[in-house]
Parts: structure tokens; C-alpha cells; sequence
């Protein structure tokens, strides 16, 4: 498992990337970001739904109730136009700081 | 399966429930948890097992709506409001008392809130209670500084004064001997004095005060002593100075105590200076006396029955009251008047009736009813705002209505909506309340600076810490007042329709209503403060439009103070007769005459001078009518510019005989009848040897000389030499060719050429002493006017709205109507004739109120009754159109209707 400090650096950035391939639920988001980091980055209830809240406070992402037949209904979130203006920087930051860290630390590039 | 729902709600404790969102963070959580349970379930684990699997991805709930809060903070909320929220959770961990502080701190918080989302409406009803609530401060700082607040000396309740006019100083001794109710009775002579002493002539405001004068009213010293006993001996000769005089004349040296003024040619010798803090009546009333000299009660000059100047102030004694003083006082005079008829008798054979008032009373008298009719305007003014602002509520729009039906959805009970609500209101009359102590602020400085003068006590006037509780009373009162129709409807919610159809339901008939009745209460007081303003006004033109009967535009005045030991008749004979041709070479000047007075010199009540009662007519008969006698020099009706028929006073009037005299018309009337007065002979003008012949060569009329009110007063005009110049008064009168405010230092000069010693404290305008004799109605009927123009401005704001809100409630009606072939013009006079009946409705019960209303006016009118019809047709019409020019907005929106779209809209 991986640190929490680490984590809480790249959350946004992970959520971002998911909600721009396609607006999602909360369930569902934290599933994608298991299932896509093969296990490895879990999220739980407590850590991922006060961030969802926040980014929707800062009007990154915005949330809707979407009901499916035989489903009960649940809170689907889609980036806003704002969500991705961020996203693009914050893919831009990531890039180059993990390039940066890796000539730091000597390993090979990523 | 587990309900998720209630199991997320018992633990998460978020600080409120904020509606609907708090309501989705419950169920995304309650649905995250469901899900994990669903996927342990699938893998085949055991059903309460799963379950426990799924609760145990949240272990710290406190630690999760911490961080939910924070996040939903970010950006939100405001600082008050986080703050509030803070103190909102201490107060509830106090238990039951503190849940219900914590109720309260939350309403505050949603109010505040609600003042963020709604900007644009807050502004404007807070505005619209400043305004209403700081001209009420205003007035009310004004009423409290002048009538309510106790006069600054020791018991003053105790302190009364004899109403009566003045009293020859042999009746003061009456009072005194034959009295027990008062610890102390004194009495004041208000005199002007010259004083010659210093570089230049000056006039001195004195008071020739009886022993225990200055100690009844608590005078304290700065300089020097007070009077003592030996000073009250013989003819006035010892002083003290005002802390004003003394800073004034000497600069505050203590040398001037010793020194001896000259003071009407007399020395007086200045023993003491009185501490800045006093203030005698007349200063509090802003006539402050520049200097105190001790009169002898036994002083041999005052001891007539027929001088009448002595004032009469006296202090209660402990546990007397008024009415027990009054009935001793009447008895006193009832009984005394057998053995001093010549005292306590008019000369009809009626006692002359004393009435003691309390001081303060007595001081403000003749301010009180302006200054209650001003209280009473403001405050309709009040009403008004509060009609207007409970309209503005009820009128915002079904967001709001919506919200409250989903907080009593989920559970919040009808007391708590009407305390959500009346918080609320509570609030907005609180910020109403501080805009309006910044309005009161103004509005007391404009007050103290337009007003005509004449306003006793208004140096006491302040915004201080009386007038901030009264502001703080009345803000909260009008919270009330304005927050209880919404509250009520708040809490009549019909919840489930409301929520059910998206907030209509609760637009009903009964809203509507409430809606026009406040709309009716609007324009009913409107019109009265509007009929009100319009008597003053029309009261105000009525006497504007007085023909003073004279040339008032070019004329100049001048007091001649001839009163010191340096003129005798003769002297004042000498200097006027060289001083009119010295006038006359003026470049500028037409003519110069003297008289006692000049017109407007003396308005309103003060009337001096000399009068007379008998006379018998050409034809025997015995005529009693009070009279003032005006001796003039030669010409100066054709001075003055009067209208006179027959001839003007000659030259030689001094010596013929019978003696020539000009009547006033009025008297004319009063002695010959419909005979022509002109070269009729009668008798009058009493003196010791009985009546005189006299002989009429001219009629005046129509010459208003004590204030355009005054109508033509009984007035005979005699020869100044030989009536006049034995009298101190004396003034000269200039007409001009262009501005007579031109020839003013011109005049002062001609005077100290002759009489360098010559104190001038009176040079002054006609016209200029004719606007001063108006000021005070044109000042109050001015106020009225701000005020009914703001009232009407209110009411046209709340019938604007009111139809806003019925067309938008009927557009769907309206469209149906439209689209069965309504014409627009026709859709215009519906609603238009909706809004007449209301306004008709508010015309009649204004009307009827005003009527009651304006009776208080009465003794402030002048040629218009308090029940007018032109007046009360003019603003009923003013009103009614203004009522439905504001309705007209509407009314078109609603001649527009189209069919489309409002169905499109459902």
C-alpha cells in the first residue's frame, strides 16, 4: 500500500482522469481506480467522498441524481468545464514532476 | 437487508441539516455502503456478516463529517456564518435550553444566508426600513431633546412658572406674602441694555433678577461671588456676567470682576462670573441673558401697579403638587383682590387669573403640537415602510416558500417555521434599525440646521443613548410588525401540495389578500400624510400670497436706541430731525420716516407698543376697543408705500388741534360705521387730563404690520414729536430705490456720525424679516411634503407590486383569456380595474381618516380649513393617479399575455 501523503497528492488528478472518459458514481469511481491501479490504490468511504464534495464545491465536477430502470438512484459526476481546464493542468504538473523526480532519484523513466 | 439510510443518519453527524443537500450526502453514503454490502453478499458471504464488512469501510463517522463539512465549507460559507455554526454546536451540547439557543443562532444563520442569495432585496427593504425607521429616530430625538428629556436642574418637576404675562413687582410681593405652596418665589426683568463702556457701542441682553433668582436655578460660579443680599439694595448696581458675556466682552480676563459697566448710563459694578454649565429659561430656550444684575424688590421705582416686567418663577415645595399650588394661588387672588383691585383686576372688574406650569411646560409650549404632529407623521411614515416591507416579503417568489415547506417536511414543527421566519424579520428590522440610526444621524444635523429658530431647548437635542434604545425599540417593533403576515403564512403552509407542485399551491386566494389589505393600509395613510402636507401647503401659499399692504420689497429698517440718560424727548426730537434729511441725501434712498416700529420689525406674538381701549365717537357714543397707538413722523405712509385714503401726517400735525390722526380701516369701521371717517372728529387717546379731541385725516388699509397672518389690526397713527418721541422705542424706516440691503451700511454710517455712541443691534430688510415671519410654517409644511412624498413613493412601490404579483399569479388565466380572443385592451382595463378597487378602497378609508386626522392641524392654518374639499380632492385625485400609474406597468405586462408561452410554461 502506498502512503497516504502520496496518495492525497494525486486523488484529484485520478478522479479527473476518470470522470473525463465518462460521467460516473461514487461506487463505481473508487472501483475503477482499484480495479485500474490492479489493486494496489484503494479508497475508502471515509477519504473519497469528502474529496467528490470539495472538487464539486470548487465547481471541478458536478453531481446528479440518475436513475436506471431496476437500479436505485445514485450520484452520477461529470467533469465541468472548469474540472477540465484543471485536469489538463494538472496532467501537465504531473508529467513533468514525476519526470523531474525520477532524474532526481536515478531510476529509469516511467 | 439493512435500512442504510437511518444507519448513515444516526452516525454522521453533520452540523445542520442544510435541506437537500445534507439529505444526498445521507444517501450517496447510504448507497456506497449498500454497494460494498451487495458485493460481499455476491462473493457468498452471510448476510449479517456482509453487513458488518460494509460498515466497517467508515470506523471513525466523527472523523468523516469533519472532513465532509470542511469540504462543503470551502468556498460556501461565509465567515459569520461558520462562526455562528460554531457557537450553534457549543450551545446544543448545553442541553435543552441551549438546543433552543442554538435554534435561534441557526435562524440567524439562515437569515444571513439568505442575505447573501438575495442581495437585491435585501438592500432594498433594509433601505426601506432606514429610511422609515430614521426619520422616526429623528423626530423622536427632537421630541425627547425638546419635551421629554428633564430640564438640567435639581428637581426640576418641582420648578414652575406663573403664565400670565408679567407682573408689576407690588403683585409678585402679594404672591410671596400670601402663599405657603412654594419654597422659593422669584422673579426676573428681561431688559436690553447698552452698554457703552468698551470701544464700541454694544447691546446687552440683562436680566434684572430678584433675590434667589440664580440660586433657583442651581447658578454656579466661576469667577468671583454671587449676588448677596447687599447687593438687592436701592437701584441696580451690582452684576454678574454670563460665562458667554465674559468670554465675549473681556476675553475671560478675571479682571473684569470689579470693574463697573455703564449700563443705560448707570454704573454697575461686575461682582462675579456664573460657570459655562448654567442656563437660565431663556437660555435654554436660546436667549441666554449676558449679564444678572440684582434688583431690590423694595426699590422705590418698582413699586407701581401699572409696570408690568417682572416674570415669576417659583419651586414647589416638597410633596406640593401643581393643582395644590394652583388652588392656594386662586384663592390668594380671589381674596386679595378686594384689598388690591388695582393688582389682581383687570380694569373690566374680571380677576386677572394666574396659571402656574411646570416649567418645562412652559418652555416648549408653543412647539409641542408641531413637534407632535411631526412624531405622528413619522410614524404614519413608519407604518407605511412596515405595509410595504411585509408586502416586499410575502411577495419573494416560491423559492423561499419552498424551502420552508422541505425544512417542515423534515420535520420541523409551525413554531419553529414562525420563529425561522419572525428570526428572520427580526434581523432585517435590526439592519434597518442601524441604517436608520445613520438616517437619524443626518436627519437630526438637517433638523438643527433648517429649522426657522424659535425651538426651545434644541441644543439638548442628540442622538445619544435614549434615542438608540428608542431606534433598537422601534426597529424590533417594527420586525414584528412586518415579519408576523408572512410568518403566519409561513407557518399556514399546506406542505405536501406545496412540495408536490413545485411551490404553487401555497399562492392561493388567501396571499393574495393579505397582499391587497396591506396595499389598502398603504395608500389609506398615504393619504393622509398627503392630505396633511397638502393643507400646510396650501396654508403656506394662502399666506404667502398676503398683500402686506405696502411696498415691502424696498424697505429698510433700523432700531434707534434712544433709551440712556443722554436723550430726553427734546434730544430725540433734535436727532431725528437731523437725521431724516441725512437719510434722505442717501444715493438710493426715496424717503426715511420714523415710527415706533417698522413693519415686521415685531411678528407673530411679539406685539410692543402702547395701547389704548376708550374712545367716543362723533356721535357720543362710548366705544371700548383695544387699540395700539403708532406715532409716525410726517410722510411715513407715502414711506412706507400704503394705501391711504385722505392725507398723510404733515409737518405741523404736532401742533394743530384738534389733533390729527390716520386710522386703520378696522377702527375706522369700529367708531364711524359705514359714515366716511375722513375730517370726523372723536375723542380718545386717554391720558391724565381724560380724552382728547381728535380729528381723522387719512384711512389705511389693509396694512399688515405684525405678520402677513395678522390681518388689518386696529391701529391709530399719531404725531411721533408730539406722542412719540417721549418713548425709548423709536425706528426709522427707509424706502428704496433698488435693493434696500444696499443702503444698510450706508444707513449705520449717517446714524454714528451723529451718535458714534449708538448701540445697533436691529438693522435689517423688510422683506428679509417677512421671509423670517414664515419660516416656520414654510419649514414644517416642507417636512410634511418630504414626508408625504416618500409615503406616496411607498404606496406606488407597493400597488407596482401587488399587480406584479396578481398578473403573474393570473398569467395563466390571462393567456387563456387571450387566446379565446381577449384583446389586449381588454386584458389592460382587467387588471386595471383590479388595482382601482383596491386604491378606491384605501381612498375612502384614508379619506375618512384624514378627515379625523387633520383636526390637529387646525390651530396651523391660515385661510384653509382642516377639512378643505379642494385640498382633499387634490390629493385623493394625486393618489388615486399615482396609484394607478403604478399599477400600469403590470397591467400592460398583462394586455401582452400570450397564450404560447404561458402554456408552454406549464
Amino acid at each position: 500500500m502506498f502512503s497516504p501523503e502520496l496518495k492525497k497528492g494525486s486523488v484529484e488528478l485520478m478522479i479527473l482522469s476518470l470522470l473525463d472518459d465518462q460521467p460516473t458514481h461514487g461506487y463505481e469511481l473508487g472501483k475503477l481506480i482499484e480495479v485500474r491501479s490492479a489493486g494496489e490504490i484503494q479508497f475508502n468511504v471515509s477519504s473519497l467522498y469528502p474529496v467528490l464534495y470539495r472538487m464539486e464545491n470548487d465547481g471541478w465536477i458536478s453531481g446528479r441524481w440518475v436513475e436506471k430502470p431496476g437500479e436505485r438512484r445514485r450520484c452520477h459526476y461529470r467533469l465541468t468545464r472548469k474540472g477540465r481546464d484543471v485536469l489538463a493542468d494538472q496532467r501537465r504538473q504531473w508529467a513533468a514532476y514525476t519526470a523531474a523526480v525520477n532524474l532526481v532519484i536515478g531510476g529509469s523513466r516511467a | 437487508m439493512r435500512d442504510w439510510k437511518a444507519y448513515v443518519r444516526a452516525r454522521l453527524a453533520l452540523p445542520a441539516l442544510r435541506g437537500l443537500r445534507d439529505e444526498r450526502i445521507v444517501e450517496e453514503l447510504a448507497g456506497q455502503l449498500e454497494d460494498l454490502c451487495r458485493e460481499h453478499l455476491a462473493r457468498g458471504v452471510p448476510e449479517a456478516e456482509a453487513e458488518e464488512l460494509a460498515a466497517a469501510h467508515v470506523t471513525d463517522w466523527d472523523e468523516l463529517a469533519r472532513r465532509i463539512t470542511t469540504a462543503e465549507r470551502k468556498n460556501r460559507q461565509p465567515v459569520a456564518a461558520e462562526w455562528v455554526e460554531d457557537r450553534a454546536r457549543d450551545l446544543e451540547r448545553r442541553g435543552r435550553t441551549g438546543a433552543v439557543a442554538a435554534e435561534l443562532v441557526r435562524n440567524i444563520r439562515y437569515a444571513l444566508r439568505s442575505a447573501r442569495r438575495e442581495p437585491g432585496f435585501w438592500a432594498v427593504t433594509v433601505l426601506i426600513l432606514g429610511l422609515g425607521i430614521g426619520a422616526t429616530t429623528a423626530i423622536f430625538s427632537v421630541v425627547d431633546g425638546v419635551l421629554l428629556k428633564s430640564l438640567p436642574y435639581h428637581q426640576p418637576d418641582r420648578l414652575v412658572y406663573f403664565d400670565g404675562g408679567s407682573f408689576p413687582m407690588p403683585r409678585v410681593a402679594d404672591f410671596v406674602e400670601h402663599t405657603t405652596s412654594f419654597a422659593s418665589l422669584t422673579g426676573v426683568w428681561d431688559e436690553e441694555m447698552d452698554w457703552t463702556g468698551g470701544d464700541r457701542p454694544l447691546q446687552l441682553n440683562a436680566a434684572l433678577v430678584l433675590p434667589g433668582y440664580l440660586e433657583l436655578f442651581d447658578a454656579q460660579l466661576a469667577v468671583g461671588r454671587l449676588l448677596l443680599e447687599e447687593d438687592f439694595q436701592g437701584a441696580p448696581h451690582r452684576a454678574v456676567l454670563s460665562w458667554g458675556a465674559w468670554q465675549r466682552l473681556f476675553g475671560g480676563d478675571p479682571g473684569a470682576v470689579g470693574r463697573s459697566l455703564t449700563m443705560d448710563g448707570n454704573p454697575v459694578q461686575i461682582v462675579g462670573v456664573l460657570d459655562a454649565g448654567f442656563a437660565s429659561p431663556a437660555g435654554l430656550t436660546g436667549r441666554e441673558r449676558d449679564v444678572f444684575v440684582a434688583l431690590d424688590p423694595h426699590w422705590q421705582e418698582l413699586q407701581v401697579s401699572w409696570w408690568f416686567v417682572i416674570e415669576v418663577y417659583g419651586r414647589l415645595r416638597e410633596g406640593v403638587t401643581v393643582a395644590v399650588a394652583q388652588d392656594e394661588l386662586d384663592a390668594a387672588i380671589a381674596r386679595l383682590a378686594d384689598v388690591h383691585p388695582q393688582l389682581h383686576r383687570s380694569r373690566d372688574g374680571n380677576l386677572r387669573a394666574v396659571t402656574l406650569l411646570p416649567l418645562q411646560t412652559s418652555l416648549t409650549g408653543s412647539v409641542r403640537g408641531s413637534l407632535q404632529l411631526l412624531l405622528g407623521a413619522v410614524g404614519l411614515l413608519l407604518l407605511i415602510a412596515c405595509a410595504n416591507v411585509a408586502n416586499l416579503l410575502l411577495a419573494r417568489g416560491t423559492e423561499r416558500h419552498h424551502e420552508l415547506a422541505v425544512r417542515s417536511a423534515i420535520g420541523a414543527g409551525r413554531i419553529r417555521i414562525l420563529a425561522q421566519v419572525l428570526t428572520e424579520s427580526l434581523i432585517f428590522a435590526l439592519a434597518g434599525g442601524l441604517v436608520g440610526v445613520v438616517v437619524a444621524i443626518g436627519g437630526v444635523r438637517a433638523f438643527e440646521m433648517w429649522n426657522p429658530g424659535g425651538i426651545p431647548l434644541i441644543e439638548r437635542v442628540a442622538v445619544d443613548g435614549r434615542v438608540l434604545a428608542f431606534a433598537l425599540a422601534v426597529s424590533l417593533l417594527t420586525g414584528v410588525l412586518f415579519g408576523t403576515a408572512p410568518a403566519l403564512q409561513g407557518a399556514r403552509l399546506n406542505v405536501s401540495a406545496m412540495l408536490k407542485e413545485g411551490g404553487r399551491a401555497g399562492e392561493g386566494r388567501d396571499r393574495g389578500r393579505l397582499r391587497r389589505t396591506l396595499v389598502v393600509v398603504e395608500i389609506a395613510m398615504a393619504l393622509v400624510l398627503l392630505t396633511g402636507a397638502g393643507l400646510l401647503f396650501n396654508s403656506f401659499l394662502h399666506l404667502t400670497s398676503v398683500r402686506p399692504g405696502f411696498d415691502a420689497a424696498h424697505l429698510a429698517g433700523v432700531e434707534l436706541r434712544m433709551g440712556d440718560d443722554r436723550y430726553d424727548e427734546q434730544a430725540r426730537v433734535q436727532f431725528v430731525r437731523r437725521l431724516l434729511p441725512r437719510i434722505e441725501r442717501i444715493p438710493g434712498v426715496r424717503a426715511a420716516a420714523v415710527s415706533i416700529t417698522v413693519p415686521f420689525q415685531y411678528y407673530g406674538g411679539r406685539r410692543r407698543g402702547w395701547w389704548q381701549e376708550r374712545y367716543v365717537n362723533d356721535e357720543g357714543a362710548e366705544i371700548e376697543q383695544s387699540t395700539m397707538i403708532q406715532p409716525v413722523s410726517p410722510n411715513f405712509f407715502a414711506t412706507i408705500g400704503a394705501e391711504l385714503r385722505g392725507d398723510d401726517l404733515s409737518s405741523s400735525a404736532a401742533d394743530e388741534f384738534p389733533i390729527p390722526v390716520v386710522l386703520s380701516q378696522s377702527l375706522a369701521d369700529r367708531l364711524f360705521e359705514d359714515r366716511n371717517p375722513i375730517g370726523r372728529g372723536f375723542q380718545g387717546l386717554q391720558q391724565q387730563g381724560g380724552l382728547k379731541q381728535l380729528r381723522v385725516v387719512g384711512v389705511v388699509s389693509g396694512l399688515h404690520h405684525w405678520g402677513l397672518d395678522q390681518g388689518d389690526r386696529t391701529m391709530l397713527y399719531v404725531s411721533w414729536e408730539r406722542w412719540g418721541a417721549d418713548m425709548a422705542m423709536t425706528a426709522l424706516v427707509v424706502r428704496t430705490a433698488g435693493d434696500p440691503a444696499a443702503v444698510l451700511p450706508a444707513l449705520r454710517d449717517a446714524i454714528w456720525e451723529l451718535d458714534p455712541d449708538m448701540a445697533l443691534p436691529n438693522v435689517f430688510t423688510v422683506s428679509q424679516r417677512m421671509a423670517q415671519s414664515v419660516a416656520t410654517p414654510k419649514f414644517y409644511s416642507a417636512l410634511l411634503i418630504a414626508f408625504a412624498a416618500v409615503a406616496l413613493l411607498l404606496a406606488a412601490g407597493g400597488i407596482y407590486g401587488a399587480m406584479l404579483y396578481t398578473v403573474g399569479r393570473r398569467r395563466r388565466e390571462l393567456a387563456v383569456r387571450a387566446a379565446l380572443g381577449a384583446d389586449g385592451r381588454r386584458l389592460l382595463r382587467l387588471v386595471l380595474w383590479q388595482s382601482a378597487r383596491v386604491t378606491a378602497l384605501g381612498l375612502a378609508i384614508g379619506g375618512g381618516g384624514a378627515l379625523a386626522a387633520t383636526r390637529a392641524l387646525r390651530g396651523m392654518l391660515f385661510g384653509v380649513s382642516a377639512t378643505d374639499p379642494t385640498t382633499l380632492t387634490a390629493v385623493a385625485v394625486l393618489m388615486g393617479s399615482v396609484a394607478l400609474g403604478a399599477s400600469l406597468v403590470p397591467a400592460w405586462r398583462a394586455a401582452r399575455a400570450n397564450p404560447v408561452e404561458a402554456m408552454r410554461a406549464e
